[in-house]
């Protein structure tokens, strides 16, 4: 059984369509990351989940039951949203016990869960503290053992780190993953941090325009990317404008490169993805296959790593050279850069 | 670092004219509080004597106390339908968060000046008069226009307030931690929404309280409120007419010290709450 | 949940009581102004453009307006930028004595100027006792357009400061700095960079100070009674005289309506295009 389904969803508001024939199923107990950009739907899928939005078709499903009949209130989905939405009148304490005084819970049971959550956030000394004075990550915890206080059958976080600095947000990130492997609880994550929802999550779904471009693992995502959108959203890529000929055999601006898979292609005009730690420095007298030869234009210090770009040909592609491999790379240096057949992907271009 | 010559000169005019603008608005205040306990002020710079004989006649005067009478019922009144009537009207407002809506709101806001009173007394003489049922001269038409006169100091702390607590997000939180509506605007929605409610209320009161320009249109000789009657105390006596006019200003300065208490203790800007319509 | 259209339901006693006591009401006006000797005219409308009293009335108006607006910008400005620079206790002392005025009835304000400025008036005599001036002649100003001004002006300041805080504050101080860094000179920074950043403000108080003194009248009818022919007191005048016809007087109201809209309307619009 599934922990969320959503069949054939469909949501419009006036002309503008947020969310098109959307399929998704979350695993039970599985942490699921929902990225996109800015205005693809995500945190509509979000809110039709929640139950504050009514699709226009289609059906979502909680724990295998359909949902379409059911309130906000009797669907049992804690929320953390963006801005903690704490309530302001009352004390770290009285926010997480909210929803079990609503459930008319005896006080007795009532201070034991909730000083339960506020150990598991790491907020035992605050319970009376009023939300105005807390941080806003402590303000976010609070909320966050809110949520979990109902015993949510799914719990659903609305960019919850992104009103957060660097530092907060990173401890935060990993407290939010162990809480919810510890809980099991069906989570969903909406955020347009890529690195935060690849971190985070057992599987990511990259959505645009509605619609779900690619759901995987994150390292399925990042290595192997379905589209150039996903390629490009998630982590940084070399695009190459490539020609595949018949018999599997791939030229950029002529150059033949040899890459995995091509022979089964249709041939054609085809993109070449290639991630810039995939390309690796080569000696002078380097024998590989798909040598790249061409000059350094520029770099950026990235501390672990360097940024080259390099310019080969007329074209520019980046490198990212582990900070032990070379010390200093002036612009106008010659550099070759090499990448194995199967560190290639190739994607139809439009 | 030695603050050089010229960054004295700047502060020591920043100084003047802080003064400057302190007396310009407290002098004529304590000239009225001092002629108010004086026994004499006539062709003299500052009243002579002391005597509380002003206050004493004031509030001994029916005329005058049947006059606060009315105008307190006016005033407590006028806020009471004015928070029934804004805090729906501003939930809606909020939630429904349409952007015609709220445009149609910031206009109404401003119709106390783009209508002057005298214009709306106006309307009101004619409209609310017809043969066998006339409502002008009597105190009831009056609260009318004062509601209207005062809704926009009603609705701009309430919105202010919803926005400021971020309501439409609370709500969401509260229903999907299972609370029903009642229970969210009995236990989240009042208790938050109350610096609103009291700033506009009070502001509202004081208002309605002070106003002159409706009520001198539409009382009659039996139904005038306190502005109204102070206006004929100026032809008195001069300590009569200060010690009238302190009834005014000292429940402007309370509710004044009310409004920035609780914006103080809720942390919303004075300038949201006190931006204020016509005069 | 989507079903939300119950809470249009939520707005309709504020329609109703805006309906019932100011819509309706103002329809009346408008309807009857455009009535004259039994049918439908506009013979009204051109006796306020004819008749002396009622065209110097609007000139009045106007004359007092644009002079409390120009003079109070000019005040509140400084006093705004004062306040913005001012520190902590400072600053709440400041903004507090800026509202005290907001909330007296005009009323109060009229009498306070009596004491103040008036024939026996506190600066009056002092003038009298240290310069000789005569109190009579100083203080006649005080019942004229002119001196309405004066008093006008303690409740407009406040209200120009208040708007100008909000700009001073919300000013992006970083452009000043980079046109300095640039080399630009004084005036260039303050055609160029200051004018456009506090302009529209600005202009929103100033035409805000405008429409106030157009509509009010508690001050100027505790200061003269009507003897001062100012739109809203000729008006009153009109209503209190039973021989003149009201729909004169509705003609003039509208007259009023129509001008202090227009200049709320611009004081809405550039308010919007410094928050845009």
């Amino acid at each position: 059984m599934s922990g969320v389904e959503l069949r054939n969803v469909t949501k419009a508001f006036g002309k503008a369509v947020a969310v098109r024939n959307l399929d998704l199923t979350v695993g039970k107990g599985e942490f699921l990351a929902l990225l996109g950009p800015s205005g693809c739907g995500k945190t509509t899928t979000l809110r039709m989940i929640a139950g504050f939005t009514r699709p226009d078709s289609g059906e979502i499903l909680i724990d295998g039951q359909p949902v379409s009949s059911l309130s906000v209130r009797e669907r049992r989905v804690g929320i953390v949203f963006q801005s903690y939405a704490l309530f302001p009148n009352m004390t770290a304490f009285e926010n997480i016990a909210f929803g079990l005084r609503v459930r008319k819970l005896p006080e007795e049971e009532v201070r034991s869960r909730v000083f339960r959550l506020l150990e598991m956030v790491g907020l035992e000394d605050k319970a009376n503290a009023n939300c105005r004075q807390l941080s806003g990550g402590q303000q976010q915890r609070v909320a966050l053992a809110r949520a979990l206080a109902i015993e949510p059958r799914v719990l659903l976080l609305d960019e919850p780190l992104s009103a957060l600095d660097a530092k907060v947000r990173n401890s935060l990130r990993f407290e939010i993953k162990k809480i919810q492997r510890e809980s099991g609880i069906t989570t969903i994550y909406v955020t347009h941090d890529q690195e935060e929802a690849l971190s985070i999550s057992d599987r990511v779904a990259v959505m645009r325009s509605g619609q779900i471009e690619q759901a995987g693992t994150p390292w399925e995502v990042y290595a192997n990317p379905s589209s150039l959108f996903v390629a490009d959203f998630v982590g940084v890529s070399n695009f190459l404008d490539v020609e595949v000929k018949a018999g599997g055999t791939v030229f950029w601006n002529d150059r033949p490169l040899e890459v995995e898979g091509a022979g089964s292609l249709a041939p054609g005009p085809w993109r070449l993805v290639i991630r810039p730690e995939r390309l690796l420095p080569v000696p002078k007298d380097a024998q590989e296959k798909n040598i790249l030869e061409g000059t350094v234009a520029g770099r950026v210090f990235l501390g672990p790593i360097q940024r080259v770009a390099l310019d080969v040909g007329k074209e520019r592609i980046l490198v990212d050279l582990l900070n032990t491999e070379k010390g200093h790379l002036s612009p106008g240096e010659p550099l070759r850069v090499s990448f194995s057949p199967g560190d290639g992907r190739l994607i139809r271009r439009s | 670092m030695k603050p050089s010559g010229r960054d004295l000169v700047q502060r020591a005019l920043g100084f003047a004219c802080f003064c400057l603008y302190f007396a310009y608005v407290l002098v004529p205040i304590l000239l009225l509080l001092a002629g108010s306990f004086g026994e004499r002020w006539f062709s003299t710079l500052l009243p002579e004597g002391f005597t509380l004989k002003w206050y004493w006649d004031l509030f001994t005067n029916p005329m005058y106390t049947k006059a606060i009478g009315r105008s307190l019922l006016v005033a407590g009144l006028t806020a009471l339908i004015n928070a029934a009537v804004a805090i729906p009207a501003v939930y809606a407002v909020h939630t429904l968060n349409l952007r015609w809506l709220r445009n149609l709101y910031d206009s109404v806001i401003l119709l106390p000046i783009a209508v002057p009173p005298i214009v709306m007394g106006l309307g009101l003489i004619q409209s609310f008069n017809w043969p066998g049922f006339s409502l002008v001269g009597t105190w009831q038409l009056l609260l009318g226009a004062h509601v209207v006169y005062t809704l926009p100091f009603t609705l701009r702390p309430l919105l202010a307030n919803l926005e400021m607590i971020q309501w439409n997000v609370l709500e969401e939180a509260g229903l999907s931690l299972g609370a029903g509506m009642p229970f969210l605007f009995r236990r989240v929605l009042v208790p938050n929404l109350m610096p609103g409610i009291l700033s506009g209320a009070l502001m509202t009161f004081a208002m309605s309280l002070g106003e002159f320009q409706l009520a001198v249109m539409l009382t009659s000789s039996n139904s005038q409120t306190y502005p109204v009657v102070l206006y004929q105390a100026f032809y008195v006596s001069t300590g009569f007419a200060c010690s009238a006019t302190m009834v005014l200003i000292v429940t402007s300065l309370f509710t004044l010290m009310g409004v920035l208490f609780l914006g103080r203790l809720f942390g919303m800007g004075k300038a949201q709450i006190l931006f204020g319509g016509g005069s | 949940m989507e079903r939300r259209g119950w809470k249009f339901l939520l707005l309709l006693p504020l329609a109703a009581v805006l309906g019932v006591f100011l819509v309706l009401p103002l329809l009346f006006v408008l309807f009857d102004s455009f009535w004259a000797a039994g049918r439908l005219s506009a013979a009204n409308y051109l006796l306020v453009f004819r008749k002396g009293l009622y065209s110097e009335a609007l000139r009045t108006s106007l004359a007092l307006s644009v002079s409390t607006a120009f003079i109070g910008a000019a005040l509140g400005l400084p006093l705004s930028y004062l306040v913005h620079r001012s520190r902590a206790p400072w600053r709440d002392l400041l903004l507090a004595i800026t509202a005290v005025p907001l909330t007296f009835s005009g009323l109060v304000i009229g009498f306070a100027f009596i004491v103040l400025l008036g024939t026996s008036g506190f600066i009056t005599m002092l003038l009298e006792r240290f310069f000789g001036i005569n109190p009579l002649e100083f203080s006649a100003f005080l019942f004229t357009w002119k001196g309405l001004v004066v008093a006008y002006l303690y409740f407009l300041i406040p209200r120009m400061i208040l708007t100008m805080v909000a700009a001073w504050s919300n000013a992006d101080w970083s452009q000043v700095e980079a046109a300095m860094s640039l080399g630009a000179s004084f005036p260039t920074i303050l055609v160029k960079v200051l004018f456009p950043m506090l302009g529209p403000s600005l202009l929103a108080g100033s035409s805000l100070l405008f429409a106030v003194s157009m509509g009010a009248f508690g001050t100027a009818f505790a200061l003269t009674g009507t003897a001062v022919k100012i739109l809203p007191l000729v008006i009153y005048n009109q209503i209190s005289d039973v021989t003149v016809e009201v729909s004169r007087a509705n003609a003039l109201a509208i007259v009023l309506t129509v001008v202090t809209t227009l200049v709320i309307v611009l004081y809405e619009r550039s308010f919007a295009r410094k928050q845009a």
